[in-house]
């Protein structure tokens, strides 16, 4: 498979505090991944070492093939909004494109109209952009990231703080530039619901680690409809099943089992295990979803 | 790197306390001839009486003979003089490090360094662009107040007025040009250190209002006591002691001695500078 950017062991300490420890994640071209954490994870720290605006106190970074010293000469393939867009808040959003436009060598009469038109801001005129919305705002950052034609756009949050309307705007750009470009995305969120609607790939980060790392299809597989048996006597449990012609099952640990198939036969299934003298401590019809799963792997709702 | 420096030169072009920055060069320019013309007029008033006062019982057409001729040579300065004076005088030092101070500090403080940190092979090649704002600032406020202070003086005077642009005087802008470009390089490097455009501009303010005089007075009197080195003087090597010291008819080691402080007030805050943001995480 074809990574657009690896990281390997990827390391960033603030004094004692690590804020990123030994995270080493894989994105594929064309995709889109969602880089999941609670606030203070270290999402924003990565991303930041990944666009060059701070050094990694260890761990190697490459980007389309190149790493080290000679990642720079591929640096200007990236865009990057991180935190809050960076804007000069007295000039119109135009004008700040073509500041952007004209650092990076591109074409500025041909790109900011187009830019402005992708993040629908072309109306905006001569407005200054201190008197836009952060819907608008956040658009900016999104164009600002589109500058040069990147191949890699990096969106840190990018819908924090939005409306529902203009949290769909956005979701809406990134699917659509992903689609008609092929442009890979890196999008940071702790709103996992929108996050599932358009990533292709997670990475789940906690406590500056990588916990888990993973794409839509795994998730799928991770998450899946199942029947949830909690029991002490997990052995006899499973002859039951056995015996009853279930044979899509799992044992996760002493005492629980996951069952994959026959999900409308609970009550069959709870008859059995009575026929068959099997206590049962639980039986429910489960189907997590992202945020179960991230919660589940993060250590539960008292980490949320 | 030059699309950096043609970013920030169409930023340059663009900013509005350029404007106010070359409104306020253009009052200095316009008001350094009118208050010379008004207090020549008033010491010549006043030095009449007191030509009167002491040549009492001399004949009384020599007073007014000699009077008149004295206070023409002491009071109309060429404008040569008049442009000299405002360099010397720290006028245009506090608007360098006003302007330099809001210009490159506002690249941090709205976050749009952030945009483009990242994808540059060189970071340290944000400073330069800011360097060659900086150099270009300078020459446009002494072009302009320059330009202004002959228009203003022609008039004030009537057109009876010497313009006073010798070799010297050339020689003189030249070195006062290096030591308020250094003055701006050293702002561009506190501005860099610090990442506050606050702190910057009360540094640069103090500097220019001779706080680097204060703060080397103990060290000179330590320095003094050692032998051999009795009467040398850190100041003189402060940028903007050499900028107040310049000015025509200075000794030629004076002249150079602000050129070395200027070169080297340039290069180790533009060494200084860029290994700053080159190392230094972009907040």
């Amino acid at each position: 498979m074809e990574y657009l950017l690896t990281t390997n062991a990827l390391t960033k300490s603030f004094g004692k505090h690590k804020a990123v420890n030994d995270v080493s994640i894989h994105i594929r071209q064309g995709g889109i991944y969602g880089l999941i954490g609670r606030n203070g994870a270290g999402k924003t720290t990565l991303l930041r070492m990944i666009s060059g605006l701070c050094a990694a106190d260890s761990g190697e970074i490459t980007l389309f093939g190149y790493s080290g010293v000679q990642r720079l000469q591929v640096m200007h393939r990236m865009g990057v909004l991180i935190e809050n867009t960076g804007y000069y808040p007295n000039i119109s959003a135009a004008e700040n494109l073509k500041l952007k436009c004209i650092a990076m060598g591109a074409d500025y009469k041909k790109s900011v109209p187009q830019l402005l038109e992708i993040v629908g801001l072309s109306d905006t005129g001569n407005k200054s952009v201190k008197k836009f919305s952060l819907g608008m705002k956040q658009r900016l950052g999104i164009a600002f990231a589109l500058v040069g034609n990147p191949d890699l756009v990096i969106l840190d949050e990018p819908i924090n703080g939005l409306d529902p309307q203009g949290i769909v705007e956005v979701r809406d750009i990134i699917e659509k530039l992903n689609r008609e470009r092929n442009i890979t995305f890196i999008v940071s969120s702790h709103i996992l619901e929108e996050l599932s609607k358009i990533a292709t790939d997670y990475g789940i980060i906690h406590n500056g680690r990588l916990i888990d790392e993973f794409s839509t299809e795994q998730l799928g597989e991770k998450c899946k409809e199942r029947i949830v048996i909690l029991t002490d006597d997990t052995a006899k449990a499973c002859t039951v099943l056995e015996s009853i012609g279930i044979t899509q099952y799992k044992v996760v640990d002493l005492t629980t089992i996951e069952v994959f198939e026959r999900l409308d036969q609970i009550s069959q299934i709870t008859m059995e295990f009575a026929k068959a003298n099997v206590r049962l401590n639980g039986i429910t019809l489960k189907n997590e979803t992202l945020e179960d799963y991230y919660l589940n792997v993060t250590g539960g709702q008292k980490n949320a | 790197m030059l699309n950096l420096v043609k970013m920030d030169l169409y930023r340059f072009s663009r900013t509005k306390s350029l404007i106010l920055m070359i409104a306020v060069c253009l009052f200095i320019a316009a008001m350094y001839p009118i208050m010379t013309k008004i207090t020549g007029e008033a010491g010549e008033v006043s030095v009449t009486v007191s030509i009167d006062e002491e040549i009492s019982s001399d004949d009384d057409s020599l007073i007014s003979e000699n009077s008149t001729s004295d206070t023409d040579d002491i009071l109309q300065p060429s404008a040569a003089d008049l442009f000299e004076s405002i360099c010397a005088g720290g006028n245009i030092m506090l608007l360098i490090v006003i302007f330099t101070t809001l210009f490159v500090c506002a690249e941090q403080k709205n976050g749009f360094i952030k945009n483009i940190a990242g994808q540059q092979r060189f970071r340290g090649s944000l400073i330069f662009s800011k360097i060659a704002v900086a150099a270009v600032f300078v020459a446009l406020i002494f072009i302009m107040t320059l330009i202004f202070l002959i228009i203003t003086t022609l008039i004030v005077y009537k057109g009876d007025v010497t313009l006073g642009f010798d070799t010297e005087f050339f020689k003189v802008v030249g070195v006062q040009y290096l030591l308020h470009f250094a003055l701006s390089m050293l702002t561009i490097l506190l501005c860099t250190l610090t990442r506050s455009s606050t702190l910057s501009m009360t540094f640069g303010a103090l500097i220019v209002a001779g706080l680097g005089s204060l703060i080397c007075m103990l060290p000179n009197m330590l320095i003094n006591k050692i032998d051999g080195l009795e009467s040398f003087d850190i100041t003189n090597y402060a940028v903007e002691n050499c900028i107040q010291a310049v000015t025509s008819g200075v000794d030629s080691e004076v002249l150079t001695r602000s050129v070395i402080v200027a070169a080297a007030y340039i290069v180790i805050s533009g060494f200084a500078a860029v290994a700053l943001m080159q190392k230094r995480d972009v907040k």
